[in-house]
């Protein structure tokens, strides 16, 4: 349910076990190890590609998915989050995929159905604020693919990072994993007392970083006005602004993007950039976390 | 009880007449008659031994939702009453932020005269500062205060515009009564849900800034130096507050302030993973807060403690943290939350605690009660203060059981509460 509380081995065990399903991809031989397995998608937030990407990864382990569409059901008739859960479950649903505007939504489900006898697996896809692992873990096994290893090198996050719950769970992972982390941003976006150096000058919080996430600056989530306008963000924290991307670094960014406002499309096409090869690896990310939630005979660490 | 009834061998402890010795109290009627080591019972009086527990004045309660009218599936005011009396209060406010506002002398009549039905607790009902808490219009003070209001407040949703504030202290000057003031500028509290710090961070939770409250703290102390009307402060939760109510009063400011027994023990790292019975406002902050809080109330910079009783029906609080409503009750558990921590620890002697729960809080707002005087109303509670317990929900009066102390042991215990001479609760020998 986040990526905090996991330890490196256990983080190691999905990375290389999503490795070797991104292989399995390549050589058309993926076995379907979650074959005749019932899984539920509740997004109860918007999403795009997290949601696709669990449909596939699911697909491709021969799992059925269904997808929940809170838009037409019973929620909107004010059927609390449990009950609905509980229905889903009573249906077959033997692992539930959600995300949810709230934080600390899907413990509070678990707790729920743990206190009703009917637990079952909680995929956590992003729950407000909070945390958002798999894509968490889809960015180190990006980094990964492209540098060997993240252990001892250092990644740059710059942007929205107090409202991001992609950089919560990235640090975290990046963290455990041995990686350097440095969060980089204005004053309304980064806060001190995390255990990560913080910096307010972009240019000199990026210099020396083996990559740089940006984030998208989250105007859904601000409610309010919003602290920097676009045009003085893109000035100074963008990937557009003059020097700001080290020569050698990758640049990622979890979609997203305000195109134009951290990124320009001319970033995007450089060559250094990663952006679609994140959203690939979503899937055999994915893959390695619903056979983690599914499977009895995960070797869990 | 009988007319007369003598309480024999109990250890009265009455901070305000420095009384803190075993004496025999004979009430007569309503009223206390007298208090010595040895009462000759006159023939008919009901006497009751109470060696081993210990006698104080029933408790004052300056801040409580008692949700009646509108909110009654969390509270009604004949529940917030047995709460009270399983607390031993005697005297208990109710903040105006019902449905409608308590904002009419109508208002302040419906809730005296359901208390009265209800429970020999004497209920005051605190009335609005502004028609409908809207922060524009001013109510009627002279009015309200005339139908029996014992205060007023903007309780919940404080006045935001600094010139309403400042003519609500003028006219509080001139009618000589009290604004309890909840200090919060909700333009800074946003859409936070709990402290601004590692801890909401970490959570993915958006936090209240600790400017919040003494923004509104110093601004309001400045009106009421400039104004001379009587300014209270509420639930005062950061080292910042009590800094400026420290300097406020070093100024001669008419200032009081209160804190709660959540804000003396606990911390936001008691929110823990989203325990919807952490959330109130204000918030629970840090370490370094809550040991300036302690310090502030044994230094008189806070005058008395307040529970903000805040009952909310069971669904509501099972809600997710950012949608769950802020607050927790109080009522029963003030004395044992408070008596475990700072009594049982040696840091407090059981007068302090009992004056800042009894005659301190009377003085707030303008009264004499909390007293063991003689021919005073019969307002005493009866203490067992070395009962060890386990809280359960058996030992809640509320209609809700948002607490979080809930499982927790705790020493020292009301057993029972007497108001006007009437048993409002009472356990053994009172029942």
């Amino acid at each position: 349910m986040g990526i905090e509380g996991l330890n490196a081995p256990s983080l190691r065990l999905i990375l290389d076990r999503a490795h070797a399903h991104a292989d399995d991809i390549q050589t058309g031989s993926v076995e379907p190890t979650l074959a005749g397995r019932f899984i539920c998608s509740l997004f109860l937030e918007d999403s795009t590609r997290t949601r696709l990407s669990f449909e596939t990864a699911a697909r491709r382990l021969g799992a059925e998915i269904i997808r929940f569409d809170a838009s037409t059901s019973s929620l909107s008739k004010g059927e609390s989050l449990l009950d609905t859960a509980q229905t889903l479950i009573a249906g077959g649903a033997e692992c539930l995929v959600m995300r949810h505007a709230s934080s600390g939504a899907p413990a509070h489900l678990n707790a729920g159905l743990v206190r009703t006898g009917h637990a079952v697996p909680i995929v956590n896809a992003g729950d407000g604020m909070h945390e958002h692992p798999t894509q968490a873990l889809l960015d180190v096994y990006t980094l990964e693919r492209r540098l060997g290893t993240v252990e001892g090198k250092t990644v740059a996050i710059i942007g929205d990072i107090n409202r991001s719950r992609v950089a919560r769970s990235l640090t975290i992972a990046l963290g455990t994993l041995g990686a350097h982390v440095r969060h980089v941003g204005p004053r309304a976006f980064v806060r001190e007392g995390l255990g990560v150096p913080v910096f307010n000058d972009p240019i000199e919080g990026t210099r020396g970083a083996d990559a740089v996430c940006f984030l998208r600056i989250q105007t859904e989530r601000t409610g309010r006005a919003a602290y920097l306008p676009n045009t003085a963000f893109r000035a100074l924290y963008s990937g557009s602004r003059e020097g700001l991307i080290p020569e050698n670094a990758i640049i990622m960014h979890p979609g997203p993007v305000n195109r134009g406002v951290e990124l320009d499309a001319k970033t995007l096409e450089d060559p250094r950039c990663v952006v679609l090869d994140q959203v690939a690896n979503g899937v055999p990310v994915r893959m390695a976390v619903l056979e983690r939630a599914l499977l009895d005979e995960w070797g869990e660490a | 009880m009988n007319t007369r009834t003598l309480i024999t061998g109990a250890h009265v402890v009455d901070p305000s007449n420095n009384r803190d010795a075993i004496l025999d109290v004979l009430i007569d009627g309503d009223t206390i008659a007298q208090i010595a080591p040895v009462v000759e019972a006159p023939p008919g009086t009901n006497t009751i031994d109470a060696s081993g527990l210990v006698l104080a004045p029933a408790f004052v309660e300056i801040h409580a939702h008692l949700r009646e009218p509108g909110g009654e599936a969390s509270e009604t005011i004949a529940s917030a009453c047995h709460a009270a009396a399983k607390g031993g209060y005697a005297h208990v406010f109710g903040m105006p932020n019902t449905t409608p506002v308590c904002d009419s002398p109508m208002g302040v009549r419906y809730v005296i005269d359901r208390a009265r039905e209800a429970s020999p607790v004497h209920i005051h009902p605190i009335a609005s500062v502004t028609a409908g808490m809207s922060g524009e219009r001013l109510t009627d003070f002279h009015a309200l205060l005339e139908a029996g209001a014992g205060a007023l407040s903007d309780d919940g949703l404080p006045v935001a515009d600094a010139g309403v504030m400042r003519l609500a202290l003028r006219c509080a000057a001139d009618l000589g009564c009290v604004i309890l003031d909840h200090c919060e500028d909700m333009s800074l509290t946003g859409d936070g849900v709990m402290h601004d710090g590692p801890h909401a961070h970490r959570l993915g939770l958006p936090g209240i800034p600790r400017s919040s409250e003494a923004v509104i703290a110093l601004r309001d102390g400045l009106l009421a130096l400039e104004t001379g009307g009587r300014l209270h402060v509420c639930h005062v939760s950061t080292i910042d507050t009590v800094e400026a109510i420290r300097w406020l009063k070093s100024r001669g400011a008419p200032v009081t302030a209160e804190v709660s027994p959540h804000h003396l023990t606990l911390t936001e790292a008691r929110v823990g993973d989203y325990d919807t019975h952490a959330k109130m406002k204000p918030p629970l902050c840090e370490e370094r807060d809550r040991v300036a809080l302690i310090e502030a109330l044994e230094d008189g910079t806070l005058d008395c403690i307040a529970t903000d009783h805040a009952p909310h029906a069971p669904g509501l609080k099972a809600q997710l943290f950012d949608r769950a409503p802020f607050g927790i009750i109080g009522l029963e558990t003030a004395f044992s939350v408070c008596h475990t921590a700072f009594v049982e620890t040696g840091r407090w002697t059981l007068g302090q605690l009992i004056a800042w729960m009894t005659h301190k809080p009377s003085e707030v707002v303008g009264q004499r009660w909390g007293r063991l005087d003689i021919g005073a109303p019969a307002d005493l509670v009866l203490l067992d203060a070395s009962e060890r317990f386990t809280l359960t929900q058996g030992h809640l009066g509320s209609k809700s059981v948002n607490c979080p102390w809930l499982g927790e042991d705790l020493v020292g215990r009301p057993v029972a509460t007497i108001v006007g001479g009437r048993v409002a609760y009472g356990e053994g020998a009172f029942a």
